[in-house]
């Protein structure tokens, strides 16, 4: 009996991205199967825990002391300095031509080319529209059209 | 002295069994106050979305489910702004433009999502806790706090994911059915939406007047929201690309170009709806890279953001990654 296999589809079972077929075959195995069973009951409470803790800002003051700490810190000594320094540019070349190279070879479809950070105001934009179908007047859906601010 | 005491009993034995009365009792008298009670007031909401919250005041004056104005108060940049419900649409104007637009298709609203809570909440896939006694605006009112029933395997995976937020609650006026305060967190311990009216007037006077466009106001088609693909590829200087895949039963929901300001390049937003999720389909031509420098913060949606040339595409929604991936690769 294949356990680790079921144990990994508990969580995305809780998160409602299991497929019907596979939810069909994990209800069954939960049930001939009292050690995931229990590890079933365990992950749950442990999904739930987790969504019921609080959520914490961190103190509006904090930015500013990091920022103003930053600014006070004793400033280092260049770290290539001398013949170092003349050494580093053919370095650096060899670097970069090596850099462009591998990402050639590797990425054979350069325009496909997946963009790592992802779209913070996207990611809100979907968010909204989301809440915003369950507002009780339609003003947040105008806003959302035209924008909070003109 | 007896009757008195009669009396007494009668009145403590009808607030206890006011009190008592179901959940689904409370809705269904929030629904009709809804659909039929004449009232105005002023309301405040706020939008919680990531580290932003929008805060919206305006003033309203209702006719049951037939008519509404609403005058927008705050943000300060936004007041004057009209709304008004006439004959079944949304119609939104500026006075000083002298123009109007007629709002898109709305999703459900008031009576409605009433009802579909009702529905869910008979079905078993919501939740009812037991009413919390309140006071709110000086009125007695009963807290109905919804919630998502826990996942039951053997339902069907439509039901087990139904769209419903994580938590709703409602403060319900007694006397009137009236939804004085309502919260709603899509995720948990998370509240996105809250609803406070912070005056309430019952059985104002309401001249027609109030739910009519002014004389000399033109009607023009919405800007920002679009009713077809090809009403808003006239709008946008790039062609927009659609999926050839979709998941079962998704369909396209609302169309959005966004543009924050004149000289930027505008951002067109699919939003679709599926039984078990939505998801947003985001594209924009030549767009500043500072869209994508902010760090992700953890959440539970699947996002894929990727460029192709000189266009940019974001895919976010609550499918699965693989189920994402699909989408993005199938876009003509």
């Amino acid at each position: 009996m294949n356990c680790t296999r079921y144990e990994r589809w508990m969580w995305d079972a809780l998160e409602g991205r299991l497929g019907e077929s596979q939810a069909q075959a994990l209800q069954a195995h939960l049930r001939q199967c009292p050690r995931c069973q229990r590890q079933w009951e365990s992950a749950q409470a442990t999904y739930h825990a987790l969504h019921a803790l609080p959520r914490l800002r961190a103190p509006e003051q904090l930015m500013h002391q990091v920022r103003a700490r930053i600014q006070h810190a004793p400033a280092r000594p260049p770290l290539f300095g001398g013949w170092k320094r003349v050494a580093l540019a053919p370095a650096l070349g060899l670097l970069i031509v090596l850099g462009y190279w591998a990402f050639t070879v590797r990425t054979p479809d350069a325009t496909q080319t997946i963009v790592q950070e992802p779209s913070e105001s996207w990611v809100e934009m979907h968010e909204q529209l989301e809440v915003a179908d369950w507002s009780p007047t339609p003003t947040a859906n105008y806003f959302i059209t035209t924008g909070y601010s003109r | 002295m007896r009757t008195l005491l009669l009396l007494l009993l009668g009145v403590l034995w009808g607030a206890v069994g006011m009190a008592q009365e179901r959940p689904i009792q409370w809705l269904q008298r929030a629904q009709q106050a809804e659909e039929t009670l004449h009232y105005a007031g002023v309301r405040t909401m706020e939008l919680r979305v990531g580290r932003r919250t929008q805060r919206i005041e305006e003033r309203f004056w209702r006719q049951g489910a037939r008519a509404e104005r609403i005058e927008i108060l705050a943000p300060a940049d936004r007041q004057g702004e009209v709304l008004i419900l006439h004959e079944g649409r949304w119609l939104a104007y500026r006075p000083q433009s002298k123009e109007a637009f007629e709002l898109p298709r709305l999703p459900l609203q008031g009576a409605q999502l009433l009802k579909t809570a009702i529905d869910l909440v008979q079905a078993g896939i919501v939740q009812a806790d037991a009413p919390v006694e309140a006071t709110l605006l000086g009125r007695p009112c009963v807290l109905v706090r919804l919630s998502l029933a826990p996942i039951e395997f053997g339902r069907t995976p439509s039901e087990k994911r139904a769209p419903f937020p994580a938590a709703v609650s409602l403060w319900i006026d007694k006397q009137t059915g009236l939804i004085l305060r309502s919260e709603v967190a899509m995720r948990p311990n998370e509240p996105a939406l809250r609803m406070e009216i912070t005056r309430l007037e019952l059985n104002p006077r309401l001249t027609p007047d109030l739910f009519a466009l002014p004389s000399g106001v033109t009607v023009r088609p919405p800007s920002g929201e679009y009713r077809s693909l090809e009403e808003a590829q006239r709008a946008v200087g790039f062609p927009i690309r659609t999926p050839r895949y979709l998941p079962t039963g998704a369909s396209l929901e609302r169309i959005l170009v966004r543009r924050g300001s004149p000289d930027q390049s505008p951002v067109v937003m699919l939003h679709y709806r599926a039984p078990n999720a939505r998801f947003t389909l985001f594209q924009a031509y030549k767009m500043r890279h500072a869209l994508f420098q902010h760090p992700r913060r953890p959440k539970p949606l699947s996002t894929r953001f990727w460029q192709d040339g000189d266009y940019s595409f974001g895919i976010v929604g609550n499918l699965s990654p693989d189920e994402i991936e699909r989408i993005a690769k199938s876009l003509d």
